[in-house]
């Protein structure tokens, strides 16, 4: 089975770190309150996570990506150890996910010792109000020193997350957070259009959520803006300075396998889908009965086929006919025929690729659904 | 007790029906003469036993007409009692006369705390012309805002009756009602005809079992029928012979047979209810009388309405289920009907709004059948250059306009009674449905009676509603068809992004035409979700375009940011939102949703 690079390798690894200091008023994904004792739990646990599956598998990461919940909620020393766990003689982008309020001159500085060679920031606003609403525990200020000590230890790709479509929020709001983003001069800017699940606390102010078109109109302020400051959108939420894309990223929208661990992780591999369980004691518990790959699903062919080009069509290239070719024994242009023509304004192609323009970016999942 | 009743003479056989505007009370009563006369001990169990369609009594309104055979004794003499419950919607107005023509007294029922309203009137001159009996009842007198002495005065005025004749009476609590039976045999004749003559039944109603075939309901005037007796349906010519007949009681009670001044059932293996239509005559095959019962007529639809399965594989069971309700409802009509926008379906043809909604109701609750129902229209009568005449019930079948003379549409006689403090906003409503004023007259110091002739088309549209909401409740309505009249009515066609969607045009008059027609495409703009193009709504005469609006293009359906966990989730937010799509119907390549077409229903039509 193709597991990334046609050897039965797997070639990206996400480790999900489920602690939290305090729930944001926005956040559906799993994360609990951070305790020394449970962190040791999880770290033992995890340790025994990546045995089990490199009994299974030869894993040689390209990338490694913390993500949380607080990655930063570890000591570096307790990432390289992580890290440490895996072969990383291949090793390319190796990214965690940080919130402000830790990345102190220190904690960049230690950091930078460890093999870590990539930090997404969740600064999400340059707004005080804004951070308020979101139930951010840090200020924009701390948003702007935490980016600064980063570039003193030596980071040379830093990622900024940035979130709009914010309660009350307007188009001035969004011009000024955007402003001092681009001001900072990151190497790469996640964007995230807040969605709120209707468990959330934040959920009581959907009705104070700007309506779809301001939404859409401040995404195409972020988008003009940023492509001024010479940021390629190189996939729906995502821009970078040459270079400086995601790898990662671009491993689920390139359709590769990869393998998740920790609680709520999940996983690509061979031709199944699994997620762990979104809880620290059942997946502790799975563990220690040797088991990995919970809830695994398989793709059926018709599944895997919509995954693959409703990924890739999120990616600025877009779908790559010759591979498509190669992986589902039809050429794309004549299964998809009607689509493209009936949607000849918002998918373009050029000899080798169908993509979608970026115009139609923010409307992705009405066409999406055409390929079902 | 059966010997007994088979005893009774001629002269001892009461013939009644209760008349009453709409919820007066008329079900009610019927139960506590039930009681009364020992039919049933204890009526209060099931409220409404006559009503005994599951729809009946929920609605809490009589659909068909019933009857029931009650005895009573007095002063030692044995008396038997035929009372027939009637509908009290104008929808069946036909029924109702036909169910009076079988009696010969009636009970005018008023509620005490509502006072003669608009049906009490017309069902009263209803059964001045059948040469009815009638003894006033004023009903309800237990309610705390009951109004006996005015609702007496009413009566007085309108009957000219005095007020001792006037039965006062609490349907719900039984007071009063056992002077109000003796009152039934002292006033009320026993039925002329002799079992002599040749044989004349009027059936006022029929019903289908699936057991038995259709349950003739019938009314005999003069001479016999037995069973075995080859029968004639006078309007039909068509033969039959009685396999049962029988009384009425709580159950049917077989006899031998039925004479003059009975009332009573036959079951003669008729297969469809339209086989044995209201108001027509049964007389012997080989001995027929001359002249059939005066009244018959065939059932005439009014409303009409195009019904579409909502899922195309339910074309087949909605077929069947029309057959079935049709078994049962001589007065329901359809034919196959096909529509670019819907597939197939049928055109139906019902009495009138409520009518269409009861159809509705049971094709959805008895045979599950989910359907979507096109704007109700009425019956053009078109006159071609070319002098022909075409009948339109179906607004696509409408003629080209420069082919096209004139069109008569049906108008109504409409009497509306209302407190004079609400008599300004009655006219204000009446004019803008293009009512014309033909008469106002007190009914006493605080009432009138309007008389207004109004288009048809311009009452299936929520006019009732309209009617309450402006008079606070208190006015009511009656109406009955009085002619085809010349009007200038128009096509309006609906454009979906240019594309005619059929099952949306409409006919109505030219001074409506942009009302109504903005007014729908208003409602399609509210209920058709955003495309990924800006989509057009039109509404047009021919190729002129009299409104317009505009669904904006979709701006936002984005999974802005997706983490490599969520993938699973997102193919199954797509599957959901592909599904969602493929219930819709794609007009003018515009994703439709099904719920467009029953909002434009909904457009309002002022
Ligand atoms: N308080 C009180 N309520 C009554 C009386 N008679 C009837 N009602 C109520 O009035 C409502 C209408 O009564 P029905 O007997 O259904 O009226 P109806 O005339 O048969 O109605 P349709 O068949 O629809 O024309 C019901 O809620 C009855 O319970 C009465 O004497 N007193
Ligand atoms: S820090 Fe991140 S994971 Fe934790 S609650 Fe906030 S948004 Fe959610
Ligand atoms: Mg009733």
């Amino acid at each position: 089975m193709n597991n990334g690079d046609g050897k039965n390798i797997l070639r990206h690894v996400y480790i999900h770190v489920p602690f939290c200091e305090k729930k944001c008023a926005y956040c559906s994904f799993y994360s609990v309150k951070y305790q020394d004792d449970l962190k040791e739990k999880y770290i033992k646990a995890l340790y025994r996570e990546i045995e089990l599956f490199q009994e299974k598998y030869t894993i040689k990461p390209y990338t490694i990506y913390l993500g949380g919940g607080t990655p930063s909620l570890l000591d570096p020393t307790e990432i390289q150890e992580i890290l440490e766990k895996f072969y990383l003689m291949d090793f390319r982008e190796i990214t965690i996910e940080a919130n402000p309020q830790h990345l102190t001159h220190r904690y960049a500085r230690d950091l930078k010792k460890t093999l870590v060679n990539r930090v997404s920031v969740g600064t999400q606003s340059f707004r005080e109000i804004e951070l308020k609403t979101l139930g951010r525990i840090h200020t924009a200020r701390q948003n702007i020193k935490a980016y600064k000590n980063l570039r003193k230890a030596g980071f040379d790709n830093i990622s900024l997350d940035f979130m709009y479509g914010l309660p009350g929020q307007t188009m001035d709001d969004v011009a000024i957070s955007l402003q001092a983003l681009i001001k900072l001069d990151p190497d790469h800017i996640s964007t995230y259009c807040l969605s709120l699940d209707e468990s959330v606390p934040l959920y009581s102010q959907r009705n104070a959520i700007p309506d779809d078109d301001d939404v859409a109109a401040f995404y195409d302020l972020i988008r003009r803006n940023l492509n001024a400051a010479f940021f390629t959108q190189y996939e729906i939420s995502n821009f970078a300075r040459d270079g400086k894309h995601s790898q990662h990223n671009m491993c689920y929208w390139s359709d590769k396998r990869y393998l998740g661990f920790g609680p709520a992780a999940s996983g690509y591999v061979d031709q199944m889908r699994y997620a762990n369980p979104d809880d620290v004691d059942a997946w502790c518990a799975n563990i220690a009965e040797n088991r990995v790959m919970p809830n695994a699903h398989s793709l059926s062919y018709a599944e895997w086929e919509n995954e693959y080009i409703f990924l890739n069509l999120r990616k600025k290239e877009g779908i790559w006919l010759e591979d498509f070719e190669r992986t589902f024994g039809v050429p794309f242009t004549d299964k998809y025929m009607s689509v493209l023509n009936k949607y000849a304004d918002q998918l373009m192609r050029t000899p080798t690729h169908i993509f979608l323009r970026p115009e139609a970016y923010f409307v992705s999942n009405s066409l999406f659904t055409e390929f079902i | 007790m059966a010997l007994k009743v088979k005893q009774v003479k001629h002269e001892n056989i009461r013939n009644f029906c209760i008349i009453a505007h709409i919820d007066h009370g008329k079900s009610t009563l019927a139960d506590r003469l039930l009681e009364e006369t020992h039919v049933v001990e204890n009526a209060h169990a099931i409220d409404q036993i006559l009503d005994d369609m599951d729809l009946e009594r929920e609605r809490g309104i009589t659909i068909k007409s019933h009857a029931i055979r009650m005895t009573y004794e007095m002063d030692g003499e044995l008396y038997v009692m035929n009372l027939i419950d009637t509908p009290g919607h104008v929808d069946f107005a036909y029924e109702v006369s036909r169910s009076l023509a079988s009696c010969d007294g009636a009970l005018l029922l008023v509620d005490a705390s509502q006072g003669i309203e608009a049906q009490t009137m017309s069902n009263l001159y209803l059964a001045m012309d059948n040469d009815l009996e009638i003894i006033p009842v004023i009903n309800k007198i237990d309610l705390p805002k009951a109004d006996v002495e005015g609702t007496e005065h009413d009566i007085m005025e309108n009957l000219g009756v005095d007020a001792d004749m006037i039965y006062r009476i609490s349907a719900r609590t039984g007071q009063g009602v056992s002077a109000l039976l003796e009152g039934i045999v002292k006033h009320i004749p026993a039925p002329k005809g002799d079992a002599s003559n040749p044989t004349k039944a009027l059936i006022f109603d029929s019903y289908f079992d699936p057991y038995r075939g259709v349950i003739v309901l019938v009314r005999l005037f003069e001479g016999q029928l037995r069973k075995d007796d080859a029968i004639k349906l006078m309007s039909t010519d068509k033969r039959y012979e009685i396999e049962e007949i029988g009384y009425l009681g709580l159950k049917k009670e077989k006899a031998e047979g039925l004479r003059a001044g009975d009332v009573g059932y036959i079951i003669a293996n008729i297969k469809q209810v339209r086989d044995a239509r209201v108001g027509d005559t049964i007389t012997l095959f080989d001995a027929p009388c001359d002249e059939a019962m005066p009244g018959f007529e065939e059932p005439k639809p009014m409303v009409y309405s195009g019904i579409f399965p909502l899922d195309k594989e339910d074309h087949e069971s909605l077929r069947d289920s029309l057959g079935k309700l049709q078994l049962n409802d001589a007065a329901l009509s359809y034919e196959p009907e096909s529509s670019l926008a819907l597939g197939f379906g049928f055109r139906c043809g019902f009495l009138g709004m409520l009518h269409l909604e009861i159809i509705k109701e049971r094709l959805y609750r008895e045979y599950n059948v989910p359907i979507i129902a096109t704007t109700p229209s009425v019956k053009f009568l078109v006159t071609l250059t070319d002098g022909a005449q075409v009948v339109i019930y179906n607004p696509v079948d409408y003629p080209d306009p420069v082919k096209i003379d004139h069109v008569q549409e049906p108008i109504m006689d409409c009497e509306i009674i209302v407190p004079t403090d609400y008599v300004g906003n009655i006219m204000k409503l009446a004019q803008e449905r293009r009512g014309i004023q033909k008469d106002m007259q007190y009914i006493d110091e605080k009432r009138v009676s309007i008389h207004y002739e109004l288009p048809l088309i311009e009452i299936i549209f929520d006019f009732y509603d309209k009617l309450k909401s402006v008079s606070r409740g208190y006015a009511s309505l009656d109406y009955t068809f009085r002619e085809y009249r010349k009007s200038d009515v128009v096509k309006v066609d609906i454009l979906i992004n240019g594309e005619k969607v059929d099952a949306m045009s409409f006919i109505c008059h030219e001074s409506k035409a942009y009302n109504w027609g903005k007014s729908v495409t208003e409602k399609l703009q509210e209920v058709i979700p955003r495309q990924l193009y800006k989509v057009a709504l039109q509404a047009s005469i021919g190729s002129k375009i009299i409104a317009r609006s505009t669904i904006n293009a979709m701006r936002k359906n984005v999974t802005a940011k997706c983490y490599g966990g969520d993938i699973s989730r997102k193919r199954k937010l797509l599957e959901k939102q592909k599904a969602g799509k493929k219930r819709m119907k794609e007009i003018g390549s515009v994703q439709v949703p099904q719920e467009a077409f029953l909002e434009v229903l909904k457009a309002d039509r002022e």
